[in-house]
């Protein structure tokens, strides 16, 4: 049983999306396999009211894998822009390497 | 049981304890209750003596007269007064006579004949003296000296008992809850009974006794309570206390043979938790076996080695594959590539890429173009797993290898104790770029080289940057003169000490000299 990971989740997510129709969205803690169902309801929320525009506060995600980028990339299709602010330089990486930092909308 | 025993044992040593101490209370109470009544007894001789001292005083100072006696004694002669006759005696001619009387004398022949002797008998003692029960116990005879060194006067009385020598205590009088006894003189004999509020006498069980000092003789009262004098909750106690502790005790009796079947079946359900977990397990881990190529093909000029490790969070089948696919005796196509998520979907995905792969490759396909072709088959949208993918070209004579990276890694490649990443264009993973075309570089691999191509199970860590991990990797294959198995047990014993959390797919090529 020592195997089993505690089953919290490592994730939460604070959105909102103003009058001209832009979500914010902050991830904060570690955006995983574990996280990325209860992150996706989260964000799924923001997205019913149909932004045309996303903005990622990234900040104070300190993990992201490929779960994660999946979900990320998901969102930034159903939006017109998409961009990433503050980001953690280990998420940063990760972005960088998979190639998506342009279809993320992150700043070199 | 222990418990039962146990509770069943504190509820009897309660109950005990607080009929004890219930009793002794009781006791206490019933003492104290009877003394005060002794005391109120004792303030009430003097409606006897009084009467008759005043009445001899009377005869004294008359000297003898009758019109005086009878005039004050009238007083308290008769019903609702403490006697039923008095008499005034004296001495005449050396013998007691009787000067006068109020009342009806008992008819017992011992009351008229001998009422006026006591002045001869009982010269020196104290001034009243009761003579005993008479007419048959239903009197009280009283007498009295009048003061002198000889009495010449002396005055008889007769109190009345009560009818069955019954009486009750008014009920909201502070002995209400009392029953007793009166007796003359200091015994319990029946004769001596001068009323009661019980029939049957003598009064038996939780009793109390004073004594009253009366004249020559005493007053004995016994009492004991008709109801618990601390109440009916200090009664109650012993069984409210027995009733409740062997609830309780059967409730706790209950709960803890309900606690311990209960861990007892937490233990199976972690048991067989267990199982199935181990069970789920090793069935991901013998799917994605299934999926993976069973022995890599050989080939004459170079060796490839491989190692698939499952992850430690790995309850589901990961998406990790890789797959290398001859395309002739000197070239060969292979591919590295992970599936985001877990589960069967994710095995879907990866299934379907993976046999994807094969076909482009035996269509002869070239990596940049394998992997755009791939990107019609996946959409993160629509399946919610992306892929990165790296596909290579290996021309094992020419030492030349084409590579193209679908948002993966690229691979190590170390010669000559120096490892260095292939510079490589990424394009986006699988699944989120319609449309994306991917560009192949081409690299020469020097002899003797090795190149390593992994999925990040092997380099990511979390709160660490994945180039310390890529780092890590590189140092710990730099040193080249180990064998490529060896080396990449090395590999994955050094980056992964204590397993990954993720599935970790490796693959090694390395060319003879």
């Amino acid at each position: 049983m020592a195997e089993l990971r505690d089953g919290g989740p490592t994730a939460s997510v604070e959105a909102s999306v103003d009058a001209d129709r832009v979500a914010t969205i902050s991830i904060i803690g570690e955006l995983d396999i574990a996280s990325v169902n209860s992150v996706k309801l989260d964000i799924d929320r923001v997205l019913g009211d149909h932004p045309h525009r996303v903005v990622f506060d990234l900040g104070k995600l300190s993990f992201m894998d490929s779960s994660g980028i999946a979900l990320m990339v998901q969102v930034a299709n159903s939006a017109d822009s998409v961009e990433i602010h503050h980001c953690t330089d280990i998420v940063r990486r990760v972005i960088e390497i998979v190639g998506l930092a342009e279809t993320l909308g992150l700043a070199p | 049981m222990l418990v039962l025993l146990l509770g069943l044992l504190i509820t009897a040593s309660l109950a005990f304890i607080v009929a004890t101490v219930n009793n002794r209370n009781e006791n206490r109470l019933l003492n104290v209750q009877v003394h005060e009544a002794g005391t109120v007894l004792a303030g009430a001789i003097p409606t006897i003596e009084v009467p008759l001292a005043s009445g001899a005083a009377i005869a004294v100072t008359d000297n003898g007269g009758a019109g005086q006696f009878d005039q004050f004694m009238v007083n308290y002669v008769g019903t609702g007064h403490p006697f039923v006759y008095a008499s005034l005696c004296g001495i005449a001619n050396g013998a007691p006579v009787r000067l006068a009387s109020v009342g009806k004398p008992s008819p017992a022949p011992a009351g008229i004949s001998s009422e006026c002797s006591f002045l001869t008998r009982s010269a020196g003692s104290p001034a009243l003296s009761i003579t005993g029960l008479i007419a048959g116990g239903t009197r009280v005879g009283y007498t009295y000296l009048a003061t002198g060194k000889v009495p010449k006067f002396g005055v008889y009385a007769e109190g009345l008992l009560p009818p069955n020598k019954r009486v009750a205590i008014p009920t909201g009088s502070s002995f209400s809850d009392l029953d007793f006894a009166l007796y003359l003189g200091r015994s319990q004999r029946n004769g001596d009974l001068l009323e009661s509020t019980v029939a049957h006498l003598p009064i038996v069980g939780r009793q109390a006794v004073a004594t009253v000092p009366f004249a020559n003789t005493a007053l004995t009262l016994v009492g004991t309570s008709t109801q618990p004098l601390g109440g009916s909750l200090s009664r109650d106690l012993t069984f409210i206390v027995s009733v409740l502790g062997v609830i309780l005790t059967i409730g706790a009796t209950l709960l803890t043979e309900r606690l311990v079947r209960r861990r007892r079946s937490a233990e199976d359900l972690a048991e067989e938790n267990r199982r199935l977990y181990g069970e789920q397990r090793s069935l991901a881990a013998t799917l994605q076996r299934a999926l993976l190529p069973k022995e890599t093909p050989i080939f004459r000029g170079i060796e490839i080695d491989s190692r698939y490790v499952a992850g430690l969070s790995a309850m589901d089948i990961g998406g990790d594959w890789f797959d290398v696919i001859p395309r002739n005796d000197n070239s060969f196509l292979f591919v590295v590539g992970d599936v985001s998520g877990r589960g069967v979907r994710a095995a879907i995905v990866m299934a379907s890429l993976h046999y994807a792969v094969r076909a482009y490759a035996a269509e002869g396909d070239q990596p940049g173009t394998v992997l755009t072709k791939l990107g019609a088959l996946l959409d993160v949208h629509r399946d919610s797993h992306l892929a990165t993918v790296l596909c290579g070209f290996v021309d094992i004579d020419k030492h030349e290898m084409t590579l193209a990276s679908a948002g993966h890694f690229p691979p190590l490649v170390v010669s000559n104790g120096q490892g260095s990443y292939v510079e490589l264009a990424v394009g986006l993973p699988i699944g989120t770029g319609e449309g994306e075309t991917y560009a192949s570089t081409t690299i020469e691999v020097p002899p003797g080289a090795t190149v390593l191509a992994f999925t990040d199970g092997l380099v990511e860590r979390r709160k660490e940057a994945i180039d310390v991990g890529l780092d890590r990797l590189r140092d710990a294959a730099a040193e080249d003169d180990r064998s490529l198995s060896q080396l990449l047990g090395e590999v994955i014993d050094r980056l992964t000490p204590d397993g990954s959390e993720d599935d970790t797919a490796i693959l090694g090529l390395r060319w003879q000299n």
